[in-house]
């Protein structure tokens, strides 16, 4: 039979009509879509066992509790703890991060030394010896005291073994990134006779006047906080926020008092005045000055607010139950103003809430460190006896860079980057590049381990064992152990252990003061007593001997209650704007630099391509002929950066506000370039009182590009 | 004028229609079969199961019914397919002399390996579901997902989709019987068996959380 061209076109038909009424087709089409997915170079995640683990947190000072879900021996994903004190099964967007930071690209994976161009990867062996012959030659030269270490803190046992370290090795320079309790010792130690740490009960007070805190961007222990501010929305627990711009704070408070940039402990004093008058009692010799300085009228014109709101912010406070004044600006990581402190503090006592059930609480720092007096030969005798050099890091960076030849030869950085955190950021890196030999501990490639001549990566946050001493605020302080939840991926090693084993290479009396085998050894006899309990719980509580209700009375030791007021730096004629900078949850300004997951979530109001935003009231924009989005040069006495605008009738007129942890050059492509840095743009202003850096912001300008 | 012999004078019509239409009509047969019986026999290849299950000979000493292997863990989750160390609770050694024991035995016990069953009810990795949600929340049977396994001597036959790698348990053998028709519930188990049962039970609330359906409940 001859099939035609009619003939072909039927048995098509057919054929499509017969296939039509058949599964084919639609089979194919479901089975292909799932095919086109299955293909082998699309990354299907291994399934396995799921298991959870507990550990502690140590990406900021907060010590929250983590369960850490794995599958087979993968970390998958971190979340809050439940049954953990501190947060209460929540955890913040840092925190959440974990596996991003523990599988980076950006991770320091064996030890680095610095050669001509770059960095090259050598052996622990290698490392170790080259970091020995250099702590050798320095000690033979007589001059011990030229090695210096700039650390997280001095709470901790890694820490606490660099510090043993430099000063059986002969050096007083050791040095801590001043935290906001460091600096409360000194503080109430100078104000009261007395070392103390507050911390607030704010789960217990039914109204709080916070002095600029950020409560909902992270203060003190975030997620307490926030659990707290939470409770209070339930009970109806007011919240009084003076701050001068409108933030999430300010937002979510019940009343927004917006004060003159750096005029609230003038307020504070303000209300303190009208309490006083109002009959509170009080022995402390501070009627006078009150009664003299901070009269109504003088307190309204210095901080804009009317004397009728000041008079009913006493009423309010007098009338409640249990008010708790809080202060420490921002994320309150750094220290805070003595004259905020003391105005404060000043609220407090009239309040009657010191050692007080929603009060201030005052804790003491738990030393455990019970180690053997260190071991000192004379060379390490001569070398403590020089004296540390400087008083903070800053100074210290500020001494390098003003000296020809700097006058540390070795610095070993643990658990902080300075090279971005410090102030004057510019300044410090240079510093850092003069000192002959720099060695950095950090697990990740920052701004500090991109500048140093040797990298003996540390393992990872959720690779290793650590204590953390958690008091940021906290009723009762805590002591928590992270464990390590993953193994450790890369070659590195505990800083711990490299001291130990740096100590027992140099012998004599620097060996002989370290009686540990290793850094784990050494962290469980120095927990022992505890050691069971913080395996099986996570945390154990800090003892705080001798805290009773009588002991609630505080006596302010200075006659003087207001202590001089922050000078900004820069020149109004000049420098007509001031700059301070705003925190935020989704963005780190600690040692951590943000990992994607965070930097995704950042608000295109902050970060806009690459471009770091400021807000500034529409008026100040106008007058300078600057309008949303457009570009401007911000510039301040310590540097200048390129900015765009973003209008914000929230930030008071006459303010520029920038966003905390941006600005990085190192930590790879998902975080370096994107913004401006203001640690750059600030310089460390001396509080007049305990010579701490308590800046607040800078005067600066904005010009058009 | 027509002359039938002549060569330029093409077919009747009516005979050129008729064999188009037998063209058209046995190509459309030969289609249909080949995409309702060539087809599957291309597309689906037979894996044996590593061993011979007996479930029936199982359930019957097994004091929870399918539960006593089948459980579900104190935080919720469900075990799915036992693994060997819980067979190994009764089968440290041989039990019951018979030819697949042995081979249970010896290729697996003893050398601390896993049995690479072929699952039928395996969902994509895109699914999210929850057995303690569907068995002790909604108290459904194990059969009315799963089929009457338990009473069976040997493993059903296992198919396999060589495009998609799913088991033709999943789309369901019986392709044309649609519900109405006394289709099983155990006899597919797409998305569309998974909402049609939902539907019937007036639970479409699937979030216990929003009490709203949406589609990032079961694909996380």
């Amino acid at each position: 039979m001859k099939i035609g061209r009619r003939g072909f076109l039927s048995l098509g038909l057919g054929a499509s009509a017969g296939l039509t009424l058949s599964p084919l087709p639609w089979k194919l089409l479901d089975d292909l879509s799932i095919w086109t997915q299955n293909w082998p170079w699309v990354p299907i995640p291994k399934d396995g066992k799921e298991t959870y683990q507990q550990s502690v947190c140590t990406l900021c000072p907060g010590g929250c509790g983590i369960t850490v879900r794995k599958i087979d021996e993968r970390v998958v994903a971190v979340a809050g703890r439940e049954d953990f004190p501190i947060n209460q099964g929540r955890l913040c967007p840092l925190g959440l991060s974990g596996p991003q930071l523990l599988y980076t690209p950006v991770r320091v994976m064996s030890p680095m030394l610095k050669v001509d161009k770059g960095y090259r990867q050598i052996s622990w062996e290698r490392a170790m010896s080259l970091l020995t012959s250099k702590l050798r030659d320095l000690r033979a030269d007589g001059q011990p005291e030229k090695l210096a270490c700039l650390a997280d803190s001095d709470q901790g046992t890694t820490p606490g073994l660099l510090k043993r370290f430099l000063t059986a090795f002969g050096s007083p320079n050791f040095f801590q990134t001043v935290s906001a309790d460091d600096a409360w010792e000194v503080l109430t130690e100078k104000l009261s006779g007395a070392q103390f740490i507050p911390g607030y009960d704010l789960e217990e007070t039914d109204y709080v006047m916070s002095l600029g805190c950020g409560l909902v961007e992270g203060w003190g222990s975030p997620l307490r906080t926030m659990r707290a501010h939470s409770l209070w929305k339930e009970r109806g627990t007011q919240l009084v926020q003076i701050e001068s711009r409108l933030s999430g704070t300010s937002a979510a408070a019940d009343r927004w008092i917006a004060v003159k940039p750096g005029t609230e402990a003038d307020l504070a004093l303000g209300i303190c005045r009208v309490l006083v008058e109002n009959g509170i009692e009080n022995s402390q010799p501070f009627r006078e000055i009150l009664r003299s300085r901070y009269a109504t009228e003088q307190v309204a014109k210095k901080t804009g607010v009317s004397p009728s709101i000041i008079e009913s912010l006493a009423d309010d406070f007098k009338h409640a139950k249990r008010p708790l004044a809080l202060c420490g600006g921002g994320q309150g990581r750094s220290p805070v103003a003595s004259r905020e402190f003391i105005a404060a503090t000043v609220l407090n006592i009239l309040a009657g809430n010191i050692d007080q059930p929603g009060g201030v609480y005052r804790n003491k720092k738990y030393d455990y460190l019970k180690w053997p007096q260190t071991e000192l030969d004379t060379r390490a005798r001569n070398g403590l006896k020089q004296g540390r050099l400087n008083a903070s890091p800053e100074d210290l960076f500020q001494t390098i860079a003003d000296s020809q030849t700097s006058p540390i030869e070795m610095l070993l950085v643990s658990g902080v980057n300075p090279c971005y955190s410090c102030l004057d950021t510019e300044n410090v890196i240079q510093a850092v590049q003069k000192i002959p030999f720099v060695v950095s501990f950090s697990s990740y490639w920052d701004e500090t381990a991109v500048n140093a001549d040797l990298v003996l990566p540390n393992h990872s946050h959720l690779e290793r064992y650590q204590d953390v001493a958690v008091y940021g605020g906290l009723t009762e302080p805590k002591m928590g152990l992270s464990v390590p939840v993953s193994r450790q991926l890369f070659d590195t090693s505990y800083t711990g252990d490299v001291v130990l084993g740096a100590a027992k290479t140099l012998g004599g009396t620097i060996s002989n003061s370290f009686p540990w085998k290793n850094y784990e050894t050494c962290l469980k006899s120095t927990l022992s007593g505890q050691w069971q309990a913080l395996l099986k719980q996570g945390f154990i509580s800090l003892p705080q001997p001798g805290r009773t209700p009588d002991k609630g009375s505080l006596r302010l030791r200075l006659p003087k209650i207001d202590a001089k007021e922050i000078q900004l730096e820069g020149n109004i004629k000049e420098y007509p704007l001031i700059l301070i900078s705003k925190s935020s949850m989704r963005l780190s300004s600690g040692a951590a630099g943000s990992p994607p997951f965070m930097i995704k979530a950042v608000e295109d109001t902050v970060l806009k391509k690459n471009m770091g935003l400021v807000d500034i009231h529409p008026q100040t924009a106008g007058k300078m002929g600057l309008g949303e989005d457009e570009t401007a040069l911000l510039t301040t006495p310590r540097g200048a950066a390129e900015v765009m605008i973003h209008l914000d009738e929230g930030t008071m007129p006459g303010m520029v506000v920038i966003s905390q942890g941006l600005g990085h050059t190192a930590y790879g492509a998902y975080l370096a370039d994107k913004g401006v840095n203001f640690n750059q743009l600030m310089g460390p202003v001396k509080d007049p009182l305990t010579g701490q850096n308590t800046a607040w912001g800078i005067n600066a300008k904005l010009s058009k590009v | 004028m027509s002359d039938p012999l002549s060569p330029i004078n093409p077919k009747p019509k009516k005979s050129r229609t008729y064999s188009l239409v037998l063209i058209f009509l046995l190509s459309g047969g030969f289609f249909f079969l080949f995409g309702w019986v060539a087809f599957p026999e291309l597309l689906y290849h037979s894996r044996i199961q590593p061993i011979d299950f007996n479930h029936k000979i199982h359930a019957k000493i097994a004091d929870s019914g399918c539960e006593s292997c089948h459980f579900f863990r104190s935080d919720g989750s469900f075990s799915g397919i036992p693994g060997i160390a819980h067979c190994k609770t009764c089968h440290r050694k041989i039990v019951k002399q018979g030819k697949n024991e042995a081979v249970f035995i010896n290729d697996f016990i003893k050398k601390e390996v896993e049995i690479p069953w072929h699952v039928y009810s395996k969902q994509p990795d895109s699914v999210f579901f929850s057995h303690v949600a569907h068995v002790k929340t909604a108290r459904l049977e194990c059969d009315t997902c799963h089929g009457d396994i338990g009473q069976s001597t040997v493993p059903k036959k296992y198919e396999v989709n060589i495009l998609t790698g799913y088991s033709r348990d999943i789309w369901g053998r019986n392709l044309f019987k649609p519900a109405f028709l006394g289709k099983e519930k155990w006899e597919s188990m797409k998305m569309d068996d998974c909402a049609d049962c939902h539907h019937e039970k007036g639970h479409e609330a699937t979030s216990a959380q929003t009490q709203k359906e949406a589609c990032f409940v079961c694909h996380k």
